[in-house]
């Protein structure tokens, strides 16, 4: 009775702390309806993050991001608006996820530096081309070397961290897709006559668990017998890391981050020639009035759906919230993979959660036809980062 | 779905259609089996209605039936009871135990590095159960300290409340 006592007399001193208490009561409920809204930022519950609607030049998206790692390293981002500095310049939506390892610096480095650059590299060339985006990879991959060297003496660690970088750009009836590393964009695609959507794949990925990426490894390194080792039943370059391909990972890169104080795990002897390479493979796909939805994901989300899975579940249910749909999906299959219930999955901890399933990121990228004949409505430039609000230091 | 289901509607008319039928008969006289032979309907109609209840049960328990991939979602084997979970428990080239452990002992820092032993051992993306590489016996050490810790707090909360 005593501290109910208490806080009667502290609310009664303190007016302004009781207004501040009362005024979330009168907003008006925005769940389930985020387009009137217009809710910038998504909304976090517990280890999820998620964007259940948003608007972006060429249609709407859904995003949904679940933290398993003690530090999320996955990070993604849509952009929509102009693609260069220059008004007059290439106008569309940019879409990055980047899964990283290691750690989450890379990828939270990533996220803050790609779209700059390709923003930058569009200018000087007053258009959007896989010449612009490649560039982009290649600048972010030079500046977070150079932030390696920097740091180099004071925490080693940094230069094991990397992460794989996937970019969609969708302008003038056109989609990008550069891809390093192991996540995937698939298109949804409404076939003739056939109720259904049909899955085409629109990435490239490197992973060694792939008899491509091996021979491309071996070809790149042909006196290196060692150039990639089966472990655990899993096929990893130098026996360490399963993807060919990233931004970071400094250790693979150059020689002189491959030396004591890194740990002895990560420490493969001297080369010359750099073991992982930044460049993305580029694909560059023409929209077809058919092509209904891209999916965005990390390979989290993939361990678990088939692209096929994934395109039938778009396809099948409302929009808003689809991104969501997916993740849930996806860790109920993870449950079930680990003899347990989807409700108690979501009573481990982050960290512990790492062994039930990965970091999944999604992103759902609705194309719906423009409205007029005129092209995309200039609409507000409009920014989005995955996984805001979702626990980013330490646990103590 | 369609297959699985049946209306009962229709069962339930073509009953009283019958019993109505029989209580009616122009012929007038009584068969003499009649109500035992209704009964008897009556009694198969009620255990095909169970089966077929039993059988709806225990395809659609356990709530997560995704009816885009058309598969359920529980294990197929003795599905896990609420708030466990299964590991395996056992070293290299021996047999592994099935063990059912609550799933708020998996949070817990004795566990962690159990956990952490059988990262090293098969890596996170170890298909199908947790496989923990240790001998059982110390598995069950580890299991009873952390069961003293949790019931500690269980005593505790009970005491403030």
């Amino acid at each position: 009775m005593n501290i109910v006592d208490d806080l009667y007399v502290k609310f009664m001193l303190s007016g302004n702390n009781y207004m501040n208490m009362v005024k979330p009561c009168w907003k008006p409920s925005v769940e389930g309806d985020v387009r009137k809204t217009g809710d910038q930022s998504g909304r976090t519950d517990g280890l999820l993050w998620y964007k259940d609607l948003g608007s972006h030049v060429s249609g709407e998206f859904s995003m949904a991001v679940i933290q398993a790692n003690n530090l999320l390293e996955d990070q993604s981002q849509v952009e929509s608006g102009p693609l260069s500095s220059m008004n007059s310049g290439p106008y569309g939506t940019f879409i990055g996820v980047y899964d990283g390892h290691g750690g989450p610096e890379t990828s939270r480095f990533v996220n803050e530096n790609l779209f700059p650059n390709l923003k930058k590299f569009a200018s000087e060339d007053q258009e959007m081309s896989a010449s612009v985006i490649k560039r982009a990879f290649l600048a972010t991959e030079e500046e977070f070397l150079s932030v390696v060297k920097e740091q180099w003496r004071i925490c080693p660690q940094i230069a094991s961290v990397g992460t794989c970088c996937l970019v969609g750009v969708i302008s003038n009836g056109l989609v990008y897709v550069a891809n390093a590393g192991d996540s995937r964009v698939v298109l949804g695609r409404a076939e003739r006559g056939v109720r259904g959507v049909s899955a085409i794949q629109l990435s490239t990925e490197h992973n060694a668990s792939f008899a491509s990426v091996r021979d491309e490894l071996r070809s790149l390194h042909p006196d290196d017998p060692k150039i990639v080792v089966l472990k655990h039943n899993v096929w990893r370059v130098k026996g360490i890391i399963q993807v060919s391909r990233s931004i970071g990972d400094a250790y693979l890169k150059k020689s002189e981050f491959n030396r004591e104080p890194l740990l002895a795990k990560f420490r493969v002897g001297p080369f010359s020639k750099q073991i992982l390479i930044p460049e993305p493979s580029i694909f560059i796909h023409k929209l077809n009035p058919r092509d209904q939805f891209l999916i965005f994901a990390s390979d989290g989300l993939w361990e678990h759906l088939s692209n096929e899975e994934a395109v039938d579940i778009v396809h099948s249910y409302p929009r808003s919230g689809i991104a969501r749909r997916l993740v849930k999906t996806a860790l109920q299959i993870a449950a079930k993979k680990r003899e347990m219930r989807y409700s108690d999955l979501k009573k481990i901890d982050r960290g512990v959660r790492r062994h039930f399933h990965d970091d999944i990121t999604v992103v759902v990228m609705f194309l719906d036809p423009p409205l007029t004949n005129r092209g995309p409505v200039r609409s507000l430039p409009f920014s989005i980062k995955g996984g805001q609000g979702l626990p980013r230091t330490n646990r103590s | 779905m369609g297959n699985r289901g049946f209306l009962i509607k229709h069962r339930v008319s073509s009953l009283f259609r019958r019993v109505y039928r029989q209580t009616q008969s122009p012929a007038g006289y009584r068969r003499l089996d009649r109500s035992p032979r209704c009964m008897s309907i009556f009694l198969k109609w009620g255990a095909r209605l169970k089966k077929k209840a039993i059988a709806l049960c225990s395809k659609s328990s356990g709530l997560p039936r995704n009816p885009v991939l058309g598969k359920c979602l529980e294990p197929p084997r003795a599905a896990v009871p609420k708030g466990k979970m299964a590991v395996y428990v056992g070293q290299k080239d021996g047999d592994f135990k099935r063990v059912l452990v609550p799933v708020i002992y998996i949070n817990h820092p004795l566990f962690g590095q159990l956990l952490r032993e059988a990262e090293e051992e098969y890596g996170h993306d170890h298909p199908g159960g947790i496989t923990i590489p240790c001998r059982f016996s110390d598995f069950e050490n580890v299991k009873t300290r952390i069961a003293a810790v949790c019931g500690f707090r269980k005593m505790l909360t009970w005491k403030h409340s």
